[in-house]
């Protein structure tokens, strides 16, 4: 599934991750983890099938991949540029949750000795940074976006003297905004919305060859895939800067250190491993962050941050006293869900691409209709639904004046934490 | 506009407001048009009409605007949906929700055969047509029963389509 919401252009990781959430309220913990992560993970390595046959990525993360990836495709090596980026991907994963199993108990360790004072800035910092990091256009752009969404997240009763804040006598607005209509409506609508008012349309996929894991190309280019993990591992840790960047970064230091510069952006499997490797390592190093402080390293991240909480988890220091499992448990999930992704890859990519000849002007509307169940399904209530129609045009408006949605709602996220530590 | 007044006066406005693209164009037809269907089935819809024929009328529209290469269904829908929104928003607390059902049934109905009367003399319009058809018909069918029975989530509108899919449920399992 996950898979396949990165392979449709106009589907997101975040937006994957966000739908799935409703989804997974019923289940336990665990069940929801293999569910979430799989489909983040898998959104983020499918994301390379459109860049690769038809040079749109299907995720921000895979526009990079698209360099090299799609003229392989045009060379006739489409099926082997495929076997390179699902192997690189699930080294890229499998790097990425070893540097968490061996990073979260320093940082945890470290991140025992805040107090409320420390836990409020953290808060703060990881609104203001991802702001700051997320923002393509001016940097204070972020700054406003962030503070929008702790806005939202002051509506509701006052949790300690039980006043209330910005409910304009609604009394649905008594309980606060749910984190759900904001996720689906932040990052849904403004989608479908640009997508369909743009008239994007697609190419059809170009043909290729057999897939094979491409081991050999993999061990000449080791020194690449190792590089690029750390780089995706160190850039996935930085709370806000997302899976697109340490695929652009890593594409760019693997064409720096490279003994053929030249050979890239002409259809050079080093630039596909390379970028592969590194937007995949960048989800271990995303979940670093979110961990052991509790804040998002990446905006997919922030909807597992979300979706965590849902199940009465909070992510942060603490969590390593009130489950002490839980780290290995997700290391061990993250693991598996990438080694689903290397066998969904090498064996059903032909059939998952059969899904691109779905148009988007048929495909959204089905979306749409996902981000209204999902919306209600959670509290089986109507009003979320009112108010996930409202989010989603101001975040569509957002967007295109290139706010960062993202850190919008890392604030409506953080915004009740931050409320209650402060206060607290 | 702004820079015009400073630079070049109202004349310089004027001539400026010359070489625009009308607000109306077919990019902002599109926006209101997306955000107006959205708006009525969220609004108007999922709290008045049974989900089923709310969701399917809702695709088809949806579908039919944007998917065909024509612009008409694209205007056609949006005026259906705001027509329908005003309908069913004033008579929604009023009538009985069947007969609120079966409007929405004759009104996709409707929509059905304004959009085959505009698809039936191009090849590729017709199996767009019949394209947007299947999913908006097959879509509704397949999430109502896997949310409903499968998940057991509670469709925000129940009533006659819903019922009767449930009655068949029972049929079924009595049989089987």
């Amino acid at each position: 599934m996950g898979i396949i919401f990165g392979a449709l252009p106009g589907l997101t990781a975040t937006l994957g991750v966000a739908l799935l959430t409703t989804l997974t309220y019923g289940m336990s913990l665990n069940t929801a983890l293999i569910a979430l992560l799989g489909m983040y993970v898998g959104a983020i390595y499918g994301g390379s099938y459109p860049a690769i046959l038809i040079n749109i990525p299907g995720t921000a993360a895979a526009a990079a991949t698209a360099m090299d990836g799609f003229l392989l495709t045009k060379k006739g090596e489409g099926g082997r540029a495929l076997g390179l980026t699902t192997t690189a991907s699930f080294i890229g994963t499998t790097l990425g949750m070893i540097v968490l199993v061996l990073a979260a108990p320093l940082i945890t360790e470290m991140a025992l000795q805040f107090t409320s004072y420390e836990l409020f800035l953290l808060t703060i910092f990881g609104i203001v940074i991802s702001g700051t990091l997320t923002s393509s256009d001016l940097v204070y752009k972020g700054w406003i976006a962030g503070p929008l969404g702790l806005v939202l997240a002051c509506i509701g009763r006052d949790r300690l003297q039980f006043y209330p804040h910005l409910t304009f006598d609604m009394p649905e607005l008594d309980g606060g905004i749910e984190v759900v209509p904001v996720l689906i409506g932040a990052f849904g609508i403004p989608q479908i919305i640009k997508v369909l008012r743009n008239r994007l349309k697609m190419t059809r996929p170009k043909s290729f060859g057999r897939i094979l894991p491409e081991f050999g190309t993999v061990v000449r280019n080791i020194k690449h895939i190792i590089r690029s993990a750390m780089i995706g591992v160190g850039i996935g840790s930085v709370s806000g800067v997302g899976e697109d960047i340490a695929g652009w970064v890593s594409y760019g230091t693997a064409k720096n250190t490279s003994k053929h510069p030249e050979r890239f952006g002409k259809g050079e499997p080093a630039g596909v491993l390379s970028t592969e490797t590194a937007n995949n390592a960048c989800i271990g190093g995303a979940l670093i962050p979110l961990l052991t402080l509790g804040i998002q390293g990446s905006p997919p991240a922030a909807m597992l941050l979300g979706a965590l909480m849902l199940h009465g988890v909070t992510p942060g220091p603490m969590i390593c006293l009130e489950k002490p499992t839980f780290s290995v448990e997700v290391c061990a999930i993250l693991f598996l869900a990438s080694l689903a992704m290397w066998i969904n890859g090498i064996f059903l990519a032909r059939q998952v691409v059969k899904l691109l000849l779905i148009p988007t002007a048929v495909f959204l509307p089905v979306v749409g209709v996902l981000c209204v169940l999902g919306s209600y399904a959670l509290g089986l209530n109507i009003f979320n639904l009112y108010l996930m129609v409202p989010i989603g045009i101001v975040a569509y408006f957002l967007t295109e004046m290139k706010y960062p949605i993202a850190s919008l709602v890392i604030g409506v996220i953080l915004g009740p934490m931050a409320d209650e530590i402060f206060r607290g | 506009m702004a820079n015009a007044i400073t630079y070049h006066g109202w004349p310089g406005v004027l001539r400026d407001n010359q070489h625009h693209t009308p607000w109306f164009n077919e990019y902002n037809q599109r926006f209101i048009a997306i955000v107006l269907l959205i708006r009525t089935y969220v609004y108007a819809f999922i709290p008045h009409v049974d989900f089923l024929i709310a969701t399917a009328l809702f695709l088809f529209a949806f579908i039919s605007a944007f998917y065909l290469e024509r612009h008409e269904p694209l205007i056609i829908s949006t005026l259906v949906f705001l027509v329908t929104d005003i309908v069913v928003l004033l008579a929604g607390n009023g009538v009985t929700q069947n007969i609120v059902d079966l409007f929405t049934t004759a009104v996709l109905a409707v929509l059905i055969f304004v959009t085959l009367r505009f698809c039936r003399n191009h090849d590729l319009e017709t199996r767009r047509f019949q394209t947007t058809l299947l999913v908006a018909l097959l879509v509704p069918l397949l999430l109502c029963p896997i949310f409903r029975f499968g998940l057991l989530v509670p469709l925000p509108s129940e009533s006659f389509y819903i019922d009767a899919m449930e009655q068949l449920r029972y049929l079924l399992k009595a049989r089987f």
